[in-house]
């Protein structure tokens, strides 16, 4: 391993009266990728909210440092402005503002200074294409209207607009057609590649997984990780589902 | 009580439905000790519309003749006979003792005209400056209005426009206004009217400023299918006040409406906002809708929110949500996770509020004019936009 | 066939008996200061009683009636009986009530719920109280729960002058003025700090007498971090004149303190209900409002949380069921007078048969009262087009650190419930009423199940039993 970019110690969460999350542990290591897989309801997407500072989650126990600092004392902006995404597996519509004024606020937000209009312009519209996505988008109300699959798009375009150091990309590819998926999965590789960036990618299916490259995988199954594992793990789960690990998590609990 | 001399006192915004008096949302009361003055309209009009003015508070057309009642039931259609609240103590009252004239707007049946009819108030000056509108509309026809209330932020005065309109069968009204006017000036601004079958009716209400406002609307969906929908959007800053009352009578068969509200208060400025749907009996299959969504941004803040469902129809669908205070938490996170601290957040959605008003504009040159008075951020984007 | 047999178990003769008003003493019809101050002089007052009986007529008469809302025209304050005293001294068991009074409670289920799942039972008869008893193990406890008089007299005289409409002064509304003149009957609970009582008390009024007044005063008084769950039932046979029930309900949360309060309201149809409910929480406590509006001819209810103390909160939940020749006119008013306050309103109305129920509410966040949250909705049924439902909430926000949520609804019985329904072998009247119910179940599961049993029953007889 490079470098530790992210390093999740014991840590436990919990939602209102349930505790979600028990003792997770994870390090990842910048440039690397790295997937999260279980079955629904293990606490993947919960993983990923609390990385990014979601206060509906409660952190009871643990620790978490990203770039050699505590991540759990900065607020969701802090975060984002340390170099920290999250996809969003539901992102909200928000009426009145524009794709791409909001993703161009974002981006003078985290630099701080103003971005030239027919430069930002011209980028956007390079991502626009790498996603397949026509240039009216940009002017479109954020999410408003914009179909499942349109929403996942726009989650990416502002991954490559923004160039985080460290990505959570949550379900992106779930609810998406086979086309879709390819697309996104390029916008994805393009990050990964071109922005050398560091990725965690929660899914429950491998189909987003086929084109990228993987360092490592973990199984999350009710809120433990029971398996850590290289590539290969994908291709198992591919074709034996995550059964193994919920009768071996049964067993060890028997 | 008496009223000082000279001095004029109106009740407008009256709840259809009152409550507790300690809310002090039961009415609205507007004085000035002004002498009343016929308000000057600087006004583009389109070809096919005819223009004609009528004696002073008249609201049908002298020249009609012996045809003059029958008009008059006419132009209420089947709302003739009821109560009219704005002219026993409202603004009617006002205008009809002081002999405004009624400027007409009527428009040939089955006309469609795509230039707007532009009307800007020069509601500033010395006196209580009042106009009386009246738009026509025939059968089948279909019209675009811009009402402009717009004063210096100098004006100290108080003004009031009565806007009312009668639709006949097919008809579309689109009406759009704007206000902007001083901080220490008043402003009355009614709207009445009458929709026939299959009518429709699309308002959008920009509030952009002003000292003390009342705003009063009053639809009556007489004709089956006639249908209205409201946008509003409001901006308050200072210590504005703006009161604003929507009480649409559904009277005719599947008649429909849905009034979206939406707005911004900043500094020590008050809104009361009082929507009521009314299903009379007989409305069987209508359905009405209200939603009111409040960012308040300052600690001095006051907003009040009533939002009436009156019924007696079994076959009717109403609803109405409101959502006051801050913003919602999902929306807060998702923006926050984009790296913007919680103020900027705060002052984006404010902006998205009335941009969102704004896109319901139907001409964009009047979308255009919006975003100016509305200034701020966004409207250089807009400008690259238009370049692209 | 068994939808017959089963609309006749729950006939209405249940609340509808009466017995002719033997024996019992009545005072003379209307308002006077003499009439005001007779009733003073039965009732043994304290002299500061009688006065504050004296100047609240005066508040009476000064006060206007009020223009909006359900007419009153049909209460004429010159013919109504302000008090009348059963012939029976209170007595705390059951055998030593007097045959036709004891019959009365008897049907209604008192003494069967008495020993089966209450912790005590005050009964109260037109004027006053003919029944009072506590179980031990509450007692022990140090709970008191006894008729307002003899409190007033006994060692908590001072806690009910402190308190005694204190919350709602005489000067709040007409009623509330007429209530303070007249007040008779009625319960003091008092729970020490600490003590959590897990069964419910009970209170029940009856109003048997024909063109009389009820004006019952329930104080209750919770220590810190006590708990209570309060039930109040109330009845009346049907006349053909008015009558009018006033009462006057206080009640002081104290820190950390909870207390439910249920009412199943089911007065009959000639009566005025003109009641004034209020609660006043304290730092951390809590008040639960469960209230099923069923009878009276006309009703104005709002029972209001005063939320005093830092993370206070009020939930309310209710529903109004208005049948042919009612206008019921029920909700409920939240201050927020403190910080990190929150309050839930949820409420169901159903209106039939050419009745009338609006739905009244009233929330205000106060300045001080930053971080505080609101959620408040309700939904309304038309059963037919005869039948009228009126919606009219509002809320005065001014923080802007709140977070205030508010719906409402309106609509019909949906057709694809009652065809799948009556596709299941249901007829469709029997269809119509489940889904009824279903409706008002917001109610129905916050009730002990008894009491939830009732209200089903109530809602099954205003759907099914005939007009008229």
């Amino acid at each position: 391993m490079g470098e530790e970019l992210l390093k999740i110690r014991e840590l436990d969460v919990r939602a209102e009266e349930n505790q979600i999350l028990h003792g997770v542990s994870l390090t990842i290591g910048r440039g690397e990728t790295h997937v999260l897989m279980g079955p629904n309801g293990a606490g993947k997407s919960t993983l990923g909210n609390v990385l990014m500072g979601n206060p509906q989650y409660r952190v009871t126990g643990g620790s978490i440092e990203f770039a050699g600092r505590d991540l759990l004392s900065q607020n969701v902006d802090e975060r984002a402005k340390a170099g920290l995404f999250l996809s969003f597996q539901n992102p909200v519509e928000v009426p009145g503002v524009s794709l791409s004024n909001f993703i161009r606020s974002a981006l003078e937000m985290r630099s701080g200074e103003r971005i030239r209009m027919w430069e930002f312009r011209k980028k956007i519209h390079e991502s626009l294409e790498v996603l397949n996505m026509d240039s009216s988008y940009a002017d479109r109300d954020l999410n408003v209207g914009f179909s499942g699959g349109e929403k996942k798009k726009a989650e990416i375009l502002q991954l490559l607009m923004l160039k985080p150091v460290f990505a959570i990309l949550d379900e992106t590819d779930s609810g998406l057609d086979v086309d879709a998926v390819r697309t996104v999965s390029r916008g994805v590789e393009e990050y990964q590649k071109d922005k050398k960036g560091t990725l965690l990618i929660i899914t429950h299916s491998t189909r987003i997984l086929e084109a990228l490259h993987v360092d490592a995988v973990h199984v999350l199954v009710e809120g433990r990780i029971v398996e850590n594992g290289d590539a290969g793990l994908i291709s198992e789960i591919n074709e034996n589902g995550f059964e193994r690990f919920l009768t071996q998590k049964a067993a060890e609990e028997g | 009580m008496k009223e000082k001399s000279g001095e004029k006192q109106i009740t407008v915004n009256r709840l259809p439905a009152l409550t507790w008096y300690w809310l002090g949302m039961n009415d609205v009361k507007m004085k000035s000790s002004a002498a009343p003055v016929s308000g000057e309209i600087r006004l583009s009009l389109p070809e096919e519309v005819t223009m004609e003015d009528a004696a002073g508070g008249q609201r049908t057309d002298p020249a009609c003749g012996g045809e003059n009642r029958e008009d008059r039931v006419l132009f209420f259609g089947e709302t003739a006979g009821k109560e009219d609240p704005g002219s026993k103590d409202g603004l009617g009252k006002l205008i009809e003792e002081a002999g405004i004239p009624t400027k007409r707007f009527s428009l040939k049946a089955g006309c469609r005209t795509a230039d707007p009819l532009a009307l800007t108030f020069r509601c500033a000056g010395s006196g209580l400056v009042l106009n009386d509108i009246q738009l026509n509309l025939e059968d089948g026809s279909s019209l675009t209005v811009l009402e402009d209330f717009l004063t210096a932020e100098s004006a100290e005065n108080m003004a009031g426009v009565r806007t009312s309109f009668r639709l006949g069968k097919g008809a579309v009204l689109r009406l759009i206004q704007i206000q902007k006017t001083g901080s220490r000036f008043s402003f009355v601004n009614e709207l009445t009217g009458s929709a026939g079958p299959s009518a429709r009716i699309e308002l959008v209400q920009l509030f952009l400023g002003g000292g003390t406002t009342a705003q009063e609307t009053r639809i009556d969906l007489d004709g089956a299918r006639a249908s209205f929908c409201a946008e509003l959007g409001y901006q308050l800053r200072g210590e504005e006040k703006l009161n604003i009352s929507y009480a649409v009578s559904h009277r005719g068969k599947k008649t429909e409406c849905g009034i979206n509200a939406a707005g911004v208060l900043r500094d020590r400025s008050e809104k009361l906002f009082a929507g009521t749907i009314d299903f009379k009996k007989g409305s069987s299959g209508a359905s009405g809708h209200e939603k009111e969504d409040v960012l308040l941004i300052d600690e001095q803040v006051r907003n009040r929110t009533i939002p009436v469902i009156l019924c007696s129809e079994e076959d009717v669908a109403g609803s109405h949500g409101a959502t006051i205070g801050r913003l919602d938490e999902d929306v807060l996170f998702y923006l926050q996770s984009r790296g913007m601290d919680r103020e900027s957040v705060y002052e984006m959605m404010a902006q998205a509020k009335l941009n969102a008003v704004i896109e319901r504009i139907p001409v964009s040159g009047i979308q255009r004019e919006a975003r100016c008075l509305l200034g701020g951020s966004g409207t250089d984007a807009e400008g690259d936009r238009e370049n692209d | 066939m068994a939808e017959k047999t089963y609309v006749e178990d729950i006939d209405r003769s249940m609340y509808d008996f009466r017995f002719e008003e033997k024996d019992a003493w009545r005072i003379d019809a209307g308002l006077s200061p003499e009439i005001v101050e007779q009733i003073s002089e039965e009732k043994n007052d304290p002299d500061w009683m009688r006065d504050f009986r004296l100047k609240s007529l005066e508040i009476y008469n000064s006060i206007p009636m009020k223009d909006w809302g359900p007419s009153i025209e049909g209460l004429d304050m010159e013919h109504i009986a302000t008090y009348v005293r059963p012939n029976a001294k209170m007595a705390d068991n059951w055998d030593a009530v007097p045959d036709d009074i004891k019959e009365t409670f008897e049907r209604l289920g008192i003494p069967e719920a008495e020993r089966k799942s209450l912790a005590g039972v005050g009964a109260q008869y037109d004027s006053e109280l003919v029944y009072h008893n506590v179980q031990d193990f509450a007692v022990k406890q140090g709970v008191v729960y006894t008729d307002i008089e003899s409190a007033l007299h006994g060692e908590y005289g001072e806690m009910i002058r402190d308190h005694f409409m204190k919350l709602v002064p005489p000067s709040d509304h007409k009623f509330a003025a007429l209530h303070g003149a007249v007040w008779s009957g009625g319960s003091f609970v008092y729970v020490p700090d600490g003590v959590k009582l897990d069964i419910p008390l009970q209170s029940y009024f009856r109003l048997n007498a024909k063109g009389a007044g009820q004006f019952e005063h329930t104080l209750i008084i919770l220590g810190k971090g006590s708990s209570l769950h309060f039930i109040e039932g109330c009845s009346a046979p049907k006349y053909n004149v008015a009558n009018l029930h006033a009462g006057c309900v206080e009640l002081f949360v104290g820190a950390n303190a909870s207390l439910r309060y249920s009412t199943i309201e089911n007065w009959s149809k000639n009566m005025y209900n003109l009641n004034t409910k209020r609660a006043l929480v304290e730092e951390g406590g809590r008040i639960e409002w469960v209230s099923g509006s069923f009878g009276s001819h006309v009703s104005y209810l709002y029972p209001m949380s005063v939320l005093h103390g830092r993370g206070a909160r009020s939930e309310f939940t209710g529903v109004t069921f208005a049948g042919a020749g009612q206008n019921l006119d029920t909700g409920c008013k939240v201050v927020h007078a403190a910080p990190d306050t929150s309050s839930y309103v949820n409420t169901r109305s159903i209106s039939k048969g050419g009745g009338i129920s609006t739905f009244r509410s009233a929330v205000v966040v106060q300045e001080k009262a930053k971080n505080s949250r609101s959620s408040v909705s309700c939904e309304s049924l038309m059963l037919d087009s005869e039948s009228r439902s009126d919606t009219i909430p509002a809320m005065d926000i001014r923080t802007r650190q709140a977070d205030i949520g508010h719906e409402a609804k309106i609509g019909r019985i949906s057709d694809d419930a009652v065809f799948y329904l009556m596709s299941r072998g249901l007829p469709e009247d029997e269809a119509r009423a489940l889904i009824v119910s279903g409706f008002a179940d917001n109610v129905g599961k916050e009730l002990p199940l008894e009491y939830a049993v009732e209200m089903n029953n109530l809602i099954r007889l205003e759907m099914k039993g005939t007009v008229g």
